[in-house]
């Protein structure tokens, strides 16, 4: 018997919620120091183009 | 940004915003919602959305239980999103949503993963709209 359109939206929408919550927990799971470690570079090009600027 | 009960946060920039106005985003918002997560939009954002594209229509968006428009505190966040502004080439838009995602150790879903790009890592914390990692 072919798939009912209710069918075809509840996988679907099953699928999303199944994506989204392990996205989440991808982003969870990322270590504070990561992070920092990111943030640090951020601020750090930040300083030279202000250095470089002035 | 608080919301009682709720313990994980979603951040969405310019191209979320126009994303989810172009019917592209609801469901993953509709998810946050029922997982009682927050959606969280830096109000310049929604300011760039409409610049972008002024026939725009913000209203669903924006009457979401779950989603909440957030101004950068002046006090704490200043040094921060300027530092963000200038990394991201004068993005401060972009910039508001790095930072707000950086303070609340959010996602943040994009249509622009690129440009967060740093050392030249995507971090993990940006969140393709597309799904893909």
């Amino acid at each position: 018997m072919a798939e009912q359109p209710e069918d075809v939206i509840a996988v679907e929408r099953e699928r999303i919620r199944a994506d989204y919550r392990t996205q989440q927990a991808r982003v969870a799971a990322i270590p504070a120091e990561t992070r920092e470690a990111e943030l640090r570079t951020v601020r750090e090009v930040a300083a030279a183009r202000r250095r470089s600027a002035a | 940004v608080t919301r009682p009960g709720a313990a994980r946060r979603v951040v969405l920039d310019t191209s979320a915003v126009l994303a989810y106005a172009a019917g592209s985003m609801h469901e993953p918002v509709l998810v946050a919602g029922e997982d009682g997560d927050y959606v969280a939009v830096p109000m310049m954002c929604l300011i760039e959305a409409a610049r972008r594209d002024p026939a725009v229509d913000l209203c669903e968006l924006l009457h979401a239980g779950q989603v909440v428009t957030v101004v950068p505190d002046r006090h704490t966040d200043a040094g921060l999103i300027a530092d963000w502004t200038i990394f991201l080439n004068g993005r401060e838009d972009a910039a508001a949503a790095a930072a707000l995602a950086y303070r609340h150790t959010a996602g943040l879903r994009t249509r622009e993963p690129d440009l967060y790009t740093v050392a030249g890592h995507r971090p993990d914390w940006v969140i393709p709209i597309d799904g893909a990692w």
